[in-house]
């Protein structure tokens, strides 16, 4: 999708965080990509360590972990029955009703480390 | 030391369309956000929509495209106002966009504003623009693969339109398989089956709209 853009929030983001905090040294950010996000991993870590390599001391070097979240159908009809979503959509596995997205759009800074 | 942030990356986005629905709601006006691929068929639906609720109820229109102003020229045309962003090469509104459109719109003598994305099944569905209603406009010569190919645009909506029906006889594609592929991804959004050239199933999509307008903002708040 935007990748650089996005890359650019989540350095912004933990930048302003690490202020706050009193950290002079970001190592490590981690964030959740969800599978129906529309963004892509590899595209977000190469964007963000190209912004950290040019945005001085703060970034400088820190590397992006992602962890990506399913996309996870809930059934409530089936006792709240999770199936993976990304095969068959959101129709339930148990029941063949519908059922509803849990997680799989979502796209956020989760923690960095830092000292 | 490690800390926890747990913050939208989308977090400024999200905020902006927190505004413009602030905005929407004080003026008691439906925002109704209209997502497809280049050449689905939104305008065209668009002009059909204008064409009918017109007169009925008040309308209001934003215009998303990255280049040329001819949507915004051929809503204009039917005596509503209308606003024509170009992103420019941007694939998608966001709600910043949308916000700075605003001003040039006069939110209380409208009802029902009726805002048409950048043609993209992808991007679109990720920005929220602070809208009611978000509706796909899907046209059978795209084919009966486009939700599982891009679920979050139709997981997101509440309703789909199918368009451009009076095609199906040059296409193998059947109304009943789209339907199916639609209720994998939602299965409660409102479809209807349409064609914007002809007119067909237009007015059922109006109707819908109507309705969600009479619930969608409270009476006692209108002007």
């Amino acid at each position: 999708m935007h990748e650089f853009s996005l890359a650019q929030s989540i350095a912004d983001l933990v930048t302003d965080s690490a202020r706050q905090e009193g950290i002079k040294q970001i190592r490590r950010v981690t964030v959740v990509v969800g599978e129906w996000s529309a963004v892509m991993p590899d595209a977000l870590i190469t964007s963000f360590a190209a912004i950290a390599g040019v945005s001085g001391e703060l970034l400088e070097g820190a590397a992006m972990e992602v962890r990506m979240s399913p996309a996870v159908g809930e059934c409530a009809a089936c006792g709240g029955l999770r199936f993976p979503a990304s095969d068959g959509g959101l129709t339930c596995p148990g029941c063949k009703g519908g059922a509803v997205l849990l997680s799989g759009t979502e796209l956020r800074v989760d923690s960095y480390e830092g000292d | 030391m490690e800390v926890k942030v747990v913050q939208n990356v989308l977090k400024v986005n999200d905020a902006m369309a927190r505004l413009n629905r602030t905005q929407f709601i004080g003026a008691a006006v439906m925002a109704l956000n209209l997502i497809g691929s280049p050449g689905a068929g939104k305008t065209t639906l668009l002009e059909q929509t204008v064409a009918r609720l017109n007169g009925r109820i008040r309308l209001g229109c934003i215009e998303g495209d990255p280049y040329t102003t001819r949507d915004a020229e051929r809503i204009g045309r039917l005596g509503v106002p209308v606003v024509q962003i170009n992103t420019r090469g941007g694939c998608h509104l966001d709600a910043n966009l949308v916000a700075l459109a605003l001003p040039d719109l006069d939110l209380f003598a409208m009802d029902l504003l009726l805002i048409e994305n950048v043609g993209n099944l992808m991007c679109p569905a990720q920005y929220d623009l602070g809208e009611h209603l978000t509706a796909v406009v899907l046209s059978v010569t795209e084919g009966a693969d486009k939700p599982d190919k891009y679920p979050a645009a139709f997981q997101r909506s509440q309703a789909v339109i199918i368009n451009k029906i009076d095609m199906l006889g040059f296409t193998d594609v059947k109304v009943d398989e789209v339907i199916e592929a639609i209720r994998r991804y939602n299965p409660q959004a409102a479809i209807f089956p349409v064609s914007s050239r002809t007119g067909d199933g237009v007015a059922e999509w109006c109707q819908w709209l109507e309705e969600r307008l009479a619930t969608a903002v409270s009476p006692s708040v209108r002007p």
